[in-house]
C-alpha cells in the first residue's frame, strides 16, 4: 500500500495542469460541467494527443507509453478539474482502446490504436437500445452474416456525442437461438457506412447530449468484429468496469464545486460571509469529506486496474459514492441560491455562469448513465456479497 | 499510488484472523465485558506472545519495528473480532508516544509493555470546562518535581492501567503543554467509572495534588505539543481501522443472516430491497476503509495527516450510525437482543467513544476553505 505519487507522477500532473491553465488563460475554451462527455473540440483533442496524453497506458509497440492507470487517472483528474472539452477522445481512451488491446486482432490494434492516440478516432457507444437499458443483454439489434459482411438492422440509443463520432462500438445479436447473453457480438463500425442515420436527442438542460443511431441493412465487413463472434457480452461486463471506474463519476461537475467554494467565501448574506454561517460551513465540510473519500475510492479503482483486473465491484462502489456526491453538490447549490438557482449563464443576474442549473438538471442522469445505481447495487450484492442474483 | 495489500501484510491479517477466531470467539468477548476490568488478561498475554503489543515499537524497546500502517491492519482484525482491549489507544497512542520521546529510562517500561505486562494507557483529552473548552490538568512546580491537579475524562480501560501517559498544562505558562508518565497508583490519583455502554470501560482520572517527580516529565513545550497531537491522530486513525474491522464483521454477519433467514418461502436476502441495504453498507464501509488506510499510511510515512485523519473520522461518524441501522433492520428483532452477537459490535463501534471527538471538530479540521 502506497498512497503517495512518484515525482514522475507529480510532474505529469503539473504538466497537464499548466497546459490546461494556459489554454483557459488564452481563452480557447471555458471550464464547463460535463465537458468530458459534452465538450466536443477537435482542435483541443489534437492538442492533447500531441502531448501524448491519449492512450497513456497502452503498449509502446502501438505508440503508447505503457504508463499506469493511476497515471491516466492523474491526467483525467486534471482534465475534469478544469472542465476541459475532452469528449471526442474520452470514450476511446477510456475503454475502447483497452477493449481492442484485450480482444482485438493485430490488424485492428495496428489500425486503431495509433489513430486514437493521434486524436482522429472518435468512438461512441452502441450498447443501449430503447427496450434494452439496465437489461442490456436483451438487446435486439440484429447482425446476420451474409458472405463477408454482417447485415445490421436495429436502433441504438443514448449514444453520447452521436453527431461527432466517426466510429461506433456496436453490440448486436448474432445468434438469436442462444441464451440472451451468449449470442451477442462486438463490432467497431465506421459511421460513414451506408444505412446508418442519427437523430439528436436534447437533454433536460437543453443540450444535445445523445443521438439515436439507426441501422438499416448496414453491410458491416467481417473485419469489424472485435474478438470472437457471440462473445461480445463478456467484453461488456469488463468494459463497463473501466467505464464506471473513472474520476468523471466524482468530478463531472467539478467546475461548479470550484465555483461554489469561491462563492461561499466571496458572498455575504446579512453582512456575514456565507462560509461564516455555521450551517453553510458544516455543509461545505461534509461535502469536502465526501469528496475526499470519493477521490480515494477512484484511485483505488485505478490501482485495481493496475493489478490487471477490471474493477467490477470497486467501480460500482466508487460510482455510487461519486455520483451521490455530485447530486448532493448540485442540490446544495440550488438551496443556497434561492431564486438565482434556475438562471441561465446569459441571464443579466446569472450566478456562477449558469453552472448551478445545468448541474442540478444534468446530475439527475449521473446515477443512471453507465449503469444505474440500482444495477450497481445488484452487482455489489451478487459479486461482492454473494447474495442470490435477481 | 497503489492500494494493494502486500504479502507480508496479508499474512499478518490472515494469521491474526485465525488466531482471534480461535482465541477470541464472541463468548470470550462477552466474558471479558462482564469482568472487573473489561479486559481479558489471558488474551492480552497471548497477543503479547505473538508480539502484537510491540509490533510498531522499535527493536531496542522490545518491538518489531513494523510500520504504523501494519499495526493498523492488525487493529482492523481486532475490531473484526470485537476484542475489548486497550490495544488501540495503548499501542497507537501511549506506547508510540513514549517511544517517540526516546528517553533511555523508558526502555524497560516499553519492553515490559511489549511483553504484555505493564499496561500504559493514554490520558490525553482533558475535560470540558464550564464554557465547553477543553481543560487539561495543571502542572505546578513543587519542591521536587510537579504537582498535578485536574482531570481527564474518558480514559479507556483505566482500571487495568499500570501507567498513564498524562497530558497537562504548565501552571506558570498556560500555553505550554507537558506530558507526564504517572504510575496508576500514584498518590493523589483517583478513578471514577463513567458507566458507559461502550466496551472501553472509560473512567475519569482525577488528579488532586498528584505528585510527579522530575523524572516523570516526559517532555514539555513544542516537543510535547507535537507528540500529543501525533498521538491523538494515531489513535484516531487506528480507531477508524478498528471500526472498519468491526463493520466488516457486521456486514458479513448481516449477509449470512439474510441468506439463512427465510420468510415468504425464500431467504430474505433474495429481496432486492435488502440486497440494496447490504450494498449500501458495502459502499459506506469501502469508503471508511480506504480513508482509514490513507490516514494510517500518511502517519506511517511521517507526513502531515491532521486533515486526512479528520476526513476518515468524519466519514466514520457519518456512516457508522447509518450502517448499523441497516444491519439491525436486516436482522429484524433478533438484532436488538442480547442473545445475538450484533449488539456487541453496535456498542463497540460507538463514536464518539474514548477517542473520537465530536463530529464538528473533525469537519472543521477537514474543511480547506
Amino acid at each position: 500500500m502506497e498512497f503517495g505519487f512518484t515525482s514522475e507522477q507529480e510532474n505529469l500532473r503539473g504538466e497537464v495542469h499548466d497546459f490546461l491553465e494556459d489554454e483557459v488563460r488564452r481563452g480557447l475554451w471555458q471550464p464547463q460541467c460535463d465537458a468530458w462527455i459534452q465538450g466536443f473540440d477537435p482542435a483541443f483533442t489534437k492538442r492533447v494527443a500531441a502531448r501524448g496524453w491519449i492512450g497513456l497506458t497502452w503498449p509502446r509497440a502501438y505508440g503508447g507509453h505503457e504508463r499506469s492507470y493511476v497515471d491516466r487517472l492523474i491526467v483525467t483528474e486534471e482534465m475534469l478539474r478544469f472542465g476541459a472539452p475532452a469528449a471526442l477522445h474520452w470514450f476511446a481512451d477510456r475503454q475502447i482502446g483497452g477493449g481492442i488491446l484485450r480482444y482485438g486482432n493485430e490488424a485492428q490494434k495496428q489500425e486503431f490504436l495509433p489513430r486514437i492516440m493521434r486524436g482522429e478516432v472518435y468512438v461512441g457507444l452502441g450498447m443501449s437500445e430503447p427496450e434494452a437499458g439496465s437489461d442490456l443483454a436483451s438487446l435486439t439489434t440484429r447482425a446476420e452474416l451474409q458472405g463477408d459482411c454482417f447485415i445490421v438492422n436495429g436502433q441504438k440509443t443514448w449514444t453520447s456525442g452521436g453527431s461527432y463520432i466517426n466510429y461506433i462500438d456496436l453490440f448486436a445479436r448474432t445468434d438469436p437461438q442462444s441464451p440472451k447473453h451468449k449470442g451477442i457480438t462486438e463490432f467497431l463500425v465506421p459511421m460513414d457506412l451506408p444505412g446508418i442515420s442519427r437523430i439528436p436527442m436534447i437533454d433536460i438542460t437543453g443540450t444535445e447530449a445523445w443521438n439515436d443511431i439507426f441501422f438499416d441493412n448496414v453491410r458491416v465487413p467481417r473485419e469489424c468484429v472485435i474478438g470472437e463472434v457471440n462473445k461480445g457480452f463478456y467484453h461488456v461486463v469488463e468494459e463497463l468496469a473501466y467505464e464506471r471506474g473513472g474520476m468523471e463519476r466524482l468530478m463531472g461537475n467539478y467546475p461548479l464545486y470550484d465555483a461554489l467554494r469561491r462563492f461561499v467565501v466571496e458572498t455575504k448574506r446579512n453582512s456575514r460571509r456565507l462560509i461564516d454561517d455555521p450551517r453553510v460551513r458544516m455543509t461545505m465540510a461534509e461535502l469536502e469529506v465526501e469528496f475526499e473519500v470519493g477521490r480515494l475510492l477512484m484511485y483505488r479503482a485505478a490501482s485495481v486496474m493496475d493489478e490487471g483486473r477490471p474493477p467490477t465491484v470497486e467501480a460500482s462502489v466508487s460510482k455510487i459514492h461519486g455520483t451521490t456526491f455530485e447530486q448532493k453538490l448540485a442540490n446544495l447549490v440550488m438551496t443556497l441560491l434561492g431564486p438565482h438557482a434556475p438562471l441561465q449563464g446569459w441571464s443579466p443576474v446569472a450566478v456562477m455562469r449558469g453552472l448551478p442549473m445545468h448541474s442540478y438538471l444534468a446530475s439527475k442522469g449521473y446515477s443512471l448513465q453507465a449503469g444505474s445505481t440500482e444495477v450497481l447495487k445488484n452487482i455489489i450484492a451478487g459479486r461482492a456479497l454473494g447474495l442470490p442474483t435477481q | 499510488m497503489n492500494t494493494h495489500i502486500d504479502e507480508a501484510q496479508e499474512m499478518l491479517r490472515t494469521s491474526a484472523r485465525e488466531f482471534l477466531a480461535e482465541n477470541c470467539p464472541t463468548k470470550a468477548v462477552r466474558e471479558a465485558r462482564s469482568g472487573a476490568t473489561g479486559l481479558s488478561c489471558d488474551l492480552w498475554n497471548a497477543m503479547a506472545g505473538l508480539g502484537w503489543q510491540g509490533l510498531a515499537l522499535p527493536e531496542r524497546c522490545g518491538g518489531s519495528s513494523m510500520s504504523f500502517l501494519d499495526l493498523c491492519l492488525l487493529i482492523e482484525e481486532l475490531g473484526r473480532a470485537c476484542v475489548p482491549t486497550p490495544f488501540v489507544s495503548a499501542t497507537a497512542g501511549s506506547a508510540l508516544l513514549l517511544a517517540g520521546a526516546a528517553r533511555e529510562q523508558d526502555v524497560p517500561l516499553l519492553k515490559s509493555f511489549a511483553l504484555g505486562e505493564d499496561l500504559i494507557v493514554p490520558a490525553l483529552w482533558g475535560t470540558a470546562g464550564a464554557d465547553g473548552t477543553t481543560l487539561l490538568p495543571t502542572a505546578r512546580r513543587a519542591n521536587s518535581g510537579f504537582t498535578l491537579d485536574g482531570a481527564h475524562a474518558f480514559v479507556p480501560f483505566a482500571a487495568a492501567a499500570r501507567h498513564f501517559v498524562c497530558a497537562a498544562r504548565m501552571a506558570a505558562q498556560p500555553d505550554e503543554v507537558a506530558l507526564f508518565l504517572l504510575p496508576a497508583a500514584a498518590p493523589g490519583t483517583a478513578l471514577t467509572p463513567l458507566e458507559s455502554v461502550s466496551d472501553d470501560r472509560p473512567c475519569i482520572l482525577e488528579l488532586s495534588g498528584a505528585q510527579a517527580p522530575d523524572s516523570s516529565l516526559i517532555c514539555s513545550g513544542r516537543e510535547a505539543a507535537t507528540l500529543l497531537e501525533l498521538a491523538r491522530q494515531r489513535i484516531d486513525a487506528a480507531c477508524c481501522c478498528d471500526i472498519a474491522g468491526a463493520l466488516s464483521w457486521v456486514l458479513d454477519d448481516t449477509v449470512a443472516y439474510a441468506k439463512d433467514r427465510k420468510q415468504f418461502g425464500q431467504p430474505i436476502g433474495a429481496f432486492e430491497v435488502l440486497q440494496h441495504y447490504c450494498a449500501d453498507m458495502h459502499v459506506m464501509l469501502e469508503g471508511l476503509r480506504v480513508s482509514a488506510y490513507h490516514a494510517a499510511w500518511r502517519l506511517s510515512e511521517g507526513l502531515p495527516a491532521s486533515r486526512d485523519v479528520a476526513v476518515a473520522c468524519a466519514w466514520a461518524q457519518r456512516v457508522v450510525p447509518q450502517f448499523l441501522s441497516l444491519a439491525h433492520q436486516v436482522h429484524g428483532a433478533m438484532g436488538v437482543t442480547k442473545e445475538h452477537d450484533l449488539h456487541l459490535y453496535t456498542t463497540h463501534a460507538m463514536p464518539p467513544g474514548h477517542t473520537l471527538l465530536p463530529r464538528a471538530d473533525y469537519l472543521e479540521a477537514a474543511l480547506s476553505i
